[in-house]
Order: structure tokens, then sequence, then C-alpha cells
């Protein structure tokens, strides 16, 4: 029976993705993309990993879907939505080339896995007790691979600060009004609470079950876009400097923790005993903001448009 | 198998039925709000059949609190939607169709 699942599951990922990729409409593509995203995190589930079932579910489906839509919206609005002519057949050949290809590799890594000579899933089974945290997932993320989590909020950053770069200064505060729709101010009195508490919940539950920063940044930002789109404006021009502390606070508040312990002599991003527990609920907490902040601003970045390269350059002379 | 499963294996099954037929309706009917009639309506129903189903497999109260306020919020989340949409659809002025009559070139429903 579970396998029979399995296999639907594996046909319909391939089918949604191909008529994604073959589609004629734009749009009908960008749906059966998020369509894309929701299978994925069932075959996470199924693969019992639900932290990056949560993940898929809501960066890949909600906010990418999101993203996809409002730019298909914005082109169609300006205008520049134009459908291009079907790709030349050599083209289509050689793209069809490299994925088989790539397919190929990756059945013969799978085919071919050596034993792993170090066993990872024991190690961190073992070490579980000293992270401060009871969720296997949530440990190897802060505390023992926190490395990486570091660098992963501050490309993060980066990224958010090019896109507040490249927005150009005299450009409208929005050029997106909200919904004057009743009902929906009033669903969003009853949806917005729940939406936070839901995120508060899961940030709470990455101590020791599936949840943690990223799942509930990411739900507070669908809150904060909800609210966006409904004409609540939380936007960088109202309150610059508080957006822009907002922005950084959970990648500061991370660094701040890791170099700290330089002080007592501990090596870089390190835990003194005892207080790891509390040190990464502290983190989380300002990654959960920040990472809420940090999505809603790539979505209001994309409202504003950038200025052409022609006339930067006529300003600039 | 006891009576409850029967109960149970009934309530699942009556849900998914509700979905598939949902799910006709919305490639079969003609035009937008006949669509979002098919939609929310076999959904709201299908999904609570299905949490109704999957209560007994468990009788955890967080469990039954969850899966019921899950439905709660769906249901809250498409009438919203359903409502958006034929709101959106009456400012854009899209046409009433009946059933059998040809759609437009451009696809309205898009």
């Amino acid at each position: 029976m579970n396998e029979m699942i399995d296999w639907l599951l594996l046909l319909g990922l391939g089918a949604v993705a191909i008529t994604s990729l073959m589609s004629q409409s734009i749009f009908r593509a960008v749906v059966f993309f998020i369509l894309l995203g929701l299978l994925l995190s069932l075959v996470w589930i199924r693969l019992d990993a639900p932290d990056i079932a949560l993940a898929e579910a809501v960066i890949g489906a909600g906010i990418t879907g999101i993203l996809l839509l409002d730019t298909l919206g914005q082109l169609k609005k300006t205008g520049k939505l134009t459908t291009e002519p079907s790709p030349s057949r050599a083209r289509l050949g050689l793209a069809l080339l490299a994925s088989l290809t790539l397919v190929g590799l990756l059945i013969w890594a799978v085919l071919h896995q050596p034993q792993p000579a170090i066993a990872l899933h024991q190690q961190v089974a073992d070490a579980l007790p000293e992270s401060g945290v009871d969720h296997p997932i949530t440990a190897v993320l802060l505390n023992f691979r926190s490395y990486d989590t570091l660098l992963e909020i501050g490309v993060l950053v980066l990224a958010v600060l090019v896109g507040l770069t490249l927005q150009s200064k005299d450009a409208p505060p929005d050029s997106l009004p909200g919904l004057p729709n009743p009902l929906l101010h009033a669903c969003l009195t009853l949806l917005i609470p729940a939406m936070l508490l839901t995120a508060a919940y899961l940030l709470w539950a990455g101590a020791d079950r599936p949840g943690g920063a990223f799942q509930a940044g990411a739900m507070l930002a669908a809150a904060f876009i909800l609210l966006h789109l409904s004409g609540t404006r939380l936007s960088p021009r109202r309150s610059e400097f508080l957006m822009k502390a907002g922005l950084v606070m959970g990648f500061g508040v991370f660094l701040a923790v890791a170099v700290s312990t330089l002080i007592g002599g501990r090596p870089f991003l390190t835990y003194p005993d005892g207080s790891a527990g509390m040190l990464i609920l502290l983190i989380e907490l300002a990654l959960t903001l920040s990472i809420g902040l940090i999505l809603l601003s790539l979505f209001t970045v994309a409202h504003t448009p950038a200025q052409l390269p022609g006339k930067r350059r006529q300003d600039e002379q | 198998m006891s009576l409850l499963e029967w109960l149970q294996g009934g309530l699942l099954i009556s849900g998914a039925l509700m979905f598939l037929v949902g799910s006709i309706g919305l490639v079969r009917f003609p035009d937008t709000f006949t669509r979002i009639h098919a939609l929310t309506k076999a959904d709201n129903l299908g999904l609570g059949l299905i949490v109704l189903g999957l209560i007994p497999a468990s009788f955890s109260l967080s469990i039954t609190l969850k899966l019921l306020l899950i439905w709660l919020l769906v249901m809250l989340a498409s009438a919203l939607s359903g409502h958006l949409v034929a709101w959106e659809a009456r400012a854009q002025q899209v046409p009433l169709r009946q059933p059998g009559e040809t759609e437009n070139p451009e696809g309205t429903h898009e």
C-alpha cells in the first residue's frame, strides 16, 4: 500500500514537472510549479524528513509561488509578457541530453553509494544531550554545524541588501493598491493572530520536534505579505531604519553570540556549558523575525521598478 | 473489522469522493462562478469527512483539536479565497455561461 503511494507520488511529480515545463501558458506553468512544490513536500514526508517537508511547503511552494505569480502579474500589467517561440530542436535535444546525463549520474551515485566510514547519525545521537535541544535536526543546524547556518543567513541578508540597492530612489512608495474588500479585512483579523501563533509554535517546537527558525520565519513572512497585499504597509519606506535593523538583526545576534565566546577563551561558534539551549533559543528568535522581514522585503522590492541602466547613466552625468 | 473501522473507512472514502466530484466540477463547469462553487463546496465537505474519519484513529485530545482546527482554518481560507476570486471576476466583468457554450479564445478562466 505504502509502495503504491510512493509510486503514485513519483509519477505525479514527473507528470507535473513535465506539464510545467511544456506548458505554453506561463500562468499554467507557474501553477504547476507550485503544485510540484506541494507534491515534493509530500515526498519529503514519505522520506521521514518532516523538517524539509515543512520548509519545502512554506518556502518552495508558498513564498516562491507568490513571487512567481506576482512577477507574472507585474509583467501582464506592464505589457512585457511575450510568449517566446518554442526553442529549436537542437536546443531541446541538448537540454534533454544534459538532463538525462545528470539523471544517469545520480542513479549511478545512488547505486554505488559507499558505506559511510563514520556513522554520523550515531555521533549526533551521542552528542545530543550536550547540544541544548532535543531534536537532532535543530542540534545539527544550530550547534554541531552552526557555521553553515550562519553563512546561510548571511547569504539571505546579502540577497535582500542587493535587492534594496537596486531599488530606485524616486519610485512611487507602493505600486500595489490594497484590496478594499470588507470580508478580506474581517477574515484577516482572525487569520493574522492565528498565523503569528503558528509561527511562535513552530519556533518553540523546534527544540524537540520538527520546526524551527526557518519554518517560523517563513510563516511570519506569509502573514506580513498577506497584510501587505490587503493594504497594510510594513514597507521599508515607512520606517526605513527599523526595517533595516530588523533585516540584519538575526545575522547580528548570531554573530555576536558566536564571537562572544572568544572572550572566554573558547573557540569561535561554541556555546558555554549549560547555556546552549538558552542561546540557541535567543538566536532562533532573532533569526525568525529577520527571515520574516527578509522574505517580505524580497517581495516588496519587486514592486518598485529598478532604474533602467540608460537612465542611471544620465543621472551620474 | 470492527464497526468503528467500517465507519472510518466509509467517511474517508466519501471524503475522497467529494474531492473527486469537486475536481470534475472544476474541469467541467462552464464559468468562473460555478467553478468556485464546485471547488469550495466539495473541498470543505470532503476535508470535513476526512477529518471526521481520522479522529477515531487516535482518540487523543490534542490531535483531535488540531484536526478540527485545520478543518476550520481551511474552511475560512477557502471561503475567503472563493469570495475574492468571485469579487475580482465581477470587477473584471467575467461573463456568465450556460453549459455547452464555447469559451472565448482568451480563456477568462486563466
